[in-house]
């Protein structure tokens, strides 16, 4: 159970945040603007804020502003249909936790927030190097939970691309920020993949630099595009022979998904590239 | 469309849930065979994705269970299969799938696949006539299944969206753009969970409008606006009204339609 504030000035999302978040288990306090809820705040420690951003009398980002100088600051979780890239951005430079697209649904809304509240306090924050429409490029720690959070703001960016190519290079993104993470930072919150965002009329690019050693492509027998031609099954039967998790398909789906992947000498920096 | 998603394998579970829900669909997930029957007993599927490799259960074993209870409407089942040789296709189609789909697959072969079983689905099922009171798609499901928590969820609604268009209108008359902004943008998030696309719309033109301060077509947005608003208000009267009778949980709600045609001059 954690305690929650849900600021919202419209009553029926309030009314369906908390109701949902209730039914789950959690302690649930309400704000209509963005004053009450700065008041709120400085009155009592909350896990997670649930915050919109167009509220009266303070914006959900004046209320980040204010929040600033707090010696304990909630995890904050945005939650907007204006996913305009300024608000995303001000948000990620705000430390805002996750981004969260409105309308909400309950599943998505839930699992957000139970992500939210176990993360540990201790995982290093997202550092923002640059936050421009064209440029994004974060220090995001090794810490599986990461994943979901820095796509919630990148994905959302670029709100003008068709859905199939923004769930397209979505995919492909996710999983090399999970090799990142997994292969190259080996789950070490301490350590950090540098993610860098370009966008330009032509293309679309995302560079992924982790700090591993790098690896040969020869030595993944528990990944699928090693897989040889008769045997289409070869990475699964190394994968339970070496304990691993399921999958192993991620590679080989990313290379499809995309147009390019480049990967530099040692394999520890990985090019991603969209056509537009 | 409701659809169940089976597979242990976790990265095409969520890269194939999350291609369907973008499509509009409502997918509920499951990571093995028992997990997977209890959600088909939970509440039923119009497609269920069954894996064929599967801990506890296997999806064949899954079907036959399906099938063996199946009386009347047969259950539309489609095969995840590692193996998709053309004897293992005939095996699978032979144990009652009605389609099969080879993995790993590409995201245009899962759209084919789906078209096809889509297509048929559609030839089967009785068309919904568009002007019933029902529920826009999914809405129960959004708030996770609280047929209560909807049911005050529209009267708040219903309660507020007279004021927030009243609140439009001053500001339009009065010049205000700011303040058409502010209103337009609260009445978009609340409209917005009912699935009131048009009404969205209306509101997000609205919007623009005050932040650009050009108020001279605000009128007319503002015509069409409270024209779909009253279309949602009046499908979510006749939903909250009807759910209410039924769950008798909600009273208040079937009485509102007869006291306004009460009101009414005849």
């Amino acid at each position: 159970m954690a305690a929650i504030l849900v600021t919202d000035d419209d009553a029926t999302t309030r009314q369906m945040v908390r109701g949902v978040l209730k039914k789950a288990g959690h302690e649930v306090a309400t704000a209509s603007d963005g004053m009450s809820a700065l008041r709120a705040i400085q009155k009592r420690k909350f896990d997670l804020v649930l915050l919109d951003i167009w509220m009266p009398k303070m914006t959900g980002l004046g209320l980040l502003g204010h929040l600033h100088g707090e010696r304990y600051i909630p995890k904050i979780v945005v939650m907007t249909s204006d996913q305009t890239s300024d608000t995303l951005l001000d948000a990620l430079r705000g430390r805002v936790y996750q981004y969260l697209k409105k309308p909400l649904d309950a599943t998505t809304l839930l699992t957000t927030v139970e992500n939210a509240i176990s993360t540990s306090p201790q995982v290093p924050a997202i550092e923002v190097i640059s936050a421009n429409t064209q440029w994004v490029e974060l220090m995001v720690p090794c810490e599986r939970s990461v994943v979901g959070r820095v796509q919630s703001f990148l994905m959302h960016i670029d709100v003008d691309l068709p859905p199939d190519i923004i769930e397209k290079v979505g995919y492909a993104f996710r999983e090399l920020l999970n090799n990142a993470i997994e292969w190259g930072g080996h789950l070490d919150p301490n350590l950090k993949v540098r993610v860098s965002y370009i966008k330009t009329k032509k293309l679309l690019m995302y560079r992924l630099d982790d700090p591993g050693p790098g690896f040969r492509l020869e030595d993944l027998k528990h990944a699928a595009i090693n897989n040889p031609v008769d045997n289409p099954m070869a990475h699964m039967q190394e994968r339970e022979a070496r304990g691993l998790r399921p999958g192993g398909l991620g590679l080989m789906l990313s290379q499809q998904l995309v147009d390019e992947l480049v990967y530099n000498e040692k394999r520890n920096s990985v090019v991603l590239i969209k056509y537009l | 469309m409701r659809i169940l998603l089976a597979d242990d394998q976790r990265e095409l579970l969520l890269l194939t849930a999350d291609r369907l829900q973008r499509a509009g669909h409502t997918v509920v997930t499951a990571a093995d065979g028992k997990a997977a029957l209890a959600e088909i007993a939970r509440a039923p599927f119009d497609i269920i994705l069954l894996d064929e490799h599967m801990p506890e259960l296997s999806g064949v074993e899954v079907l036959h269970a399906i099938r063996a209870k199946e009386s009347g409407k047969r259950q539309v089942a489609i095969a995840l299969t590692g193996y998709n040789t053309e004897p293992d296709q005939l095996r699978l189609l032979g144990e009652g799938f009605d389609s099969v789909l080879g993995k790993p697959f590409r995201l245009d072969q899962l759209d084919a696949i789906l078209r096809s079983v889509l297509g048929s689905y559609a030839l089967r099922s009785q068309p919904r006539s568009p002007s019933s009171a029902t529920a826009p798609a999914g809405l129960l499901e959004s708030v996770g299944g609280d047929k209560n928590l909807l049911l005050r969820m529209i009267r708040t609604f219903l309660r507020d969206t007279p004021k927030r268009l009243a609140q439009i209108a001053t500001s339009i008359r009065r010049n205000k753009p700011e303040d058409l902004a502010a209103a337009a943008h609260a009445l978009k998030g609340s409209v917005a969970i009912f699935g009131g696309n048009r009404a969205v719309q209306y509101c997000q033109e609205l919007q623009e409008l005050g932040r650009r301060r050009e108020l001279t077509e605000a009128g007319r947005a503002f015509d069409l606006l409270k024209e779909e608003i009253a279309k949602v208000e009046e499908n979510l009267r006749g939903y909250a009204g009807q759910t209410s009778h039924s769950a008798s949980d909600a009273p208040r709600n079937r009485k509102r339609p007869g006291s306004d045609a009460r009101r009414k001059p005849r």
